[in-house]
């Protein structure tokens, strides 16, 4: 679509802001260009109607780029986001097994594995709570940045409490059998 | 070359030559685009934005999945707070033990012990069935309803069980 | 003879009519004898952008429940053309295929035209348009962003081979044709999407659920090329990973599809633990221009 090359040469936040739509031509290269461009067409005809009658007004939507929803901040294209998702649910069913596990066997490999796995599931659980409430620019970014400082402060916290107290497991059969 | 018309209605009336450049071949429109005139339509129409929690009827698996993230956010500060405050307390961990022990009545205590474990069975419980979901199994929606009063009554049953340990 | 024949044959036709007659006046309703009116309340949100300063406001009708269909839709026609004609809504098939009537009745997203009115008379109808949606007028949300996430996934065939449109056909077998039940029977009346608190907070980035439950329809479709390059475009943090499977999406749903399931479907592909289903097992392989 010609619309594509005015992205790439156009204004950079402009190209941030729409990037995630962008790709969708990035998939076509090549011999497949030549034929998307023929199925674009193809369907473009069809668009070409419907978007003539109700096409919005040129000066109505020109407007300056500050005025942009404040809502939108560039989608970031992950590669690791499906391995993230799997990882996620690893560390769960680990989880669920080294609880019960910890109690049990009650040694100190188990209570620094315990340390880790809680710290790191409930870090990943609380950056999804920020990502959907916290809205913005730099927003979100403080709240992450004060998540994981809090994440990494808690773990040294915890390992130092394995280290030279009790540690975890025992601390929890002490305090429930009370 | 082609001479797109919008660049050039642009550049005739516009005094601000950083305004953002309309995208359209003169025909049909990106996603993209129609995005964010959406946005920009809106933003300029003021319009009001539909009511939303305070008239939803949330059913019986929106708010279980709430309790999720509650429950999961609750045991985070409890977790992390246990973190810091092995930074933050000189003693040894006993002397907390012999103090709530000294301090606190034992009906008190074994009260503490239910209302605590709750939110870990729960939370444990409702995670095995996101699991199950995960893997695709048992999202039809009478399995979930019949899932989730499974879950919440297996929840209190295991945390009395625990609470009583 | 002739004569008699074809005044016989206008006779009995004329019978036939008369018997029909007879036999339609037979079903008309008998006249109402001093029926009680049968009233009920619809609370209905309002909102009038040409006055732009006013704020949203719920304005109660009564409707003689005795006087008017049984769908919520046709009491909202009703109050328009008797009580209040400055009421605006979308509607058009008003059998539920359409989509246009989807709005907010009594906290839950429904098709207008498939909502019985509740029969008890002690409770108001409250009927609020699709939930954190711009409102264009009363009951009428701005669904430009709900089309153009629609738009942005490409819902069309997409091969990477040289036919040209109409030159051949793609087969499909009748397994692979079955795996689109369920799939392909969305109106996107967005019912779905306004249910879903992720969509509420950040309809900007994430999909949603109607939109992601058709990227599936065509994920899965054995005559498209393109899934790989489908689900990589959703290779961010909201795309599709905003869903929690909090499952009003399925709840809603007025034609009784599963989008839930059609996102955890995809949330597995996209994890690369679990393979696509074979496609194009019995397609005939297509033959290079």
């Amino acid at each position: 679509m010609s619309s594509v090359n005015l992205l790439r040469g156009g204004f950079r936040s402009i190209n941030s802001i729409l990037r995630p739509y962008s790709t969708v031509q990035s998939s076509f290269n090549g011999r497949n260009a030549t034929l998307a461009k023929k199925n674009i067409l193809f369907v473009s005809g069809q668009q070409n109607q419907i978007a003539q009658q109700s096409r919005v007004p040129l000066n109505q939507y020109i407007r300056a780029v500050a005025s942009v929803h404040p809502h939108r901040s560039p989608l970031e294209h992950d590669e690791k986001a499906g391995l993230h998702w799997s990882i996620e649910r690893y560390l769960a069913v680990g989880l669920l097994a080294i609880i019960p596990g910890s109690i049990l066997l009650e040694t100190s490999v188990t209570d620094y594995l315990l340390a880790a796995a809680l710290v790191v599931h409930a870090n990943w659980g609380c950056r999804s709570i920020i990502v959907d409430y916290i809205h913005g620019k730099q927003l979100p970014k403080i709240a992450l940045a004060v998540l994981y400082s809090a994440s990494f402060l808690a773990f040294v916290g915890l390992c130092y409490f394995n280290y030279s107290d009790v540690g975890l497991s025992k601390a929890i059969k002490k305090i429930w059998s009370l | 070359m082609i001479v797109n018309p919008a660049t050039r209605i642009l550049f005739r009336n516009s005094k601000n030559l950083t305004l953002l450049k309309s995208r359209t071949n003169g025909y049909s429109r990106t996603a993209a685009e129609e995005s964010r005139l959406f946005w920009e339509k809106n933003d300029k129409l003021k319009r009001p934005m539909s009511p939303h929690l305070t008239i939803y009827r949330l059913p019986q698996p929106a708010n279980l999945s709430i309790m999720h993230r509650g429950t999961g956010a609750a045991m985070t500060a409890v977790v992390f707070g246990f973190g810091f405050g092995s930074f933050l307390w000189t003693g040894k961990f006993d002397k907390v033990v012999e103090f709530v022990r000294d301090n606190v009545h034992p009906h008190v205590i074994l009260t503490a012990k239910i209302i605590l474990a709750f939110p870990l069975c729960y939370h444990a419980l409702n995670g095995v069935r996101h699991l199950v979901w995960d893997s695709g199994r048992g999202l039809k929606l009478q399995t979930i309803h019949k899932t989730g009063y499974a879950v919440v009554a297996l929840a209190f049953l295991l945390s009395l069980a625990i609470g009583t340990l | 003879m002739a004569l008699i024949s074809r005044a016989s044959s206008l006779f009995q036709s004329n019978l036939r009519v008369l018997e029909t007659a007879v036999r339609l006046a037979g079903t008309q309703a008998v006249p109402q004898e001093n029926k009680q009116p049968r009233l009920k309340k619809f609370a209905i949100y309002r909102w009038d952008p040409e006055q732009p300063g006013q704020k949203p406001y719920l304005k109660e009708y009564e409707v003689d429940l005795n006087d008017c269909g049984m769908m919520v839709l046709d009491a909202l026609v009703k109050i328009k053309n008797e009580q209040d004609s400055t009421l605006a809504f979308r509607r058009s098939c008003r059998e539920g295929i359409c989509g246009s009537c989807s709005m907010n009745i009594n906290g839950t997203n429904t098709l207008a035209c498939l909502c019985k009115i509740d029969d008890n008379l002690s409770k108001k109808t409250k009927i609020y348009p699709l939930p954190h949606m711009f409102v264009v007028k009363d009951l009428i949300p701005d669904l430009s962003n709900f089309y153009a996430q629609y738009k942005s996934i490409e819902p069309y065939l997409k091969r990477k081979d040289t036919i040209k449109a109409g030159e051949q056909q793609f087969f499909q077998s009748e397994a692979d044709r079955a795996k689109l039940d369920g799939l392909y029977e969305c109106i996107l009346c967005a019912c779905c999407s306004t249910s879903c608190p992720s969509y509420w907070w950040n309809s900007d980035k994430y999909l949603g659920p109607a939109v992601l439950l058709q990227s599936y329809r065509w994920i899965i479709d054995s005559r498209d090329e393109f899934a790989k390059e489908r689900l990589d475009k959703f290779r961010d943090e909201f795309s599709v990973y905003r869903c929690h499977t909090i499952m009003n999406c399925t709840t809603v749903c007025p034609k009784g599809l599963n989008p839930g399931q059609a996102i955890a479907e995809i949330k597995k592909l996209m994890s690369g633990l679990w393979k696509e289903p074979s496609k194009n097992s019995s397609t005939v392989p297509a033959k290079s221009a």
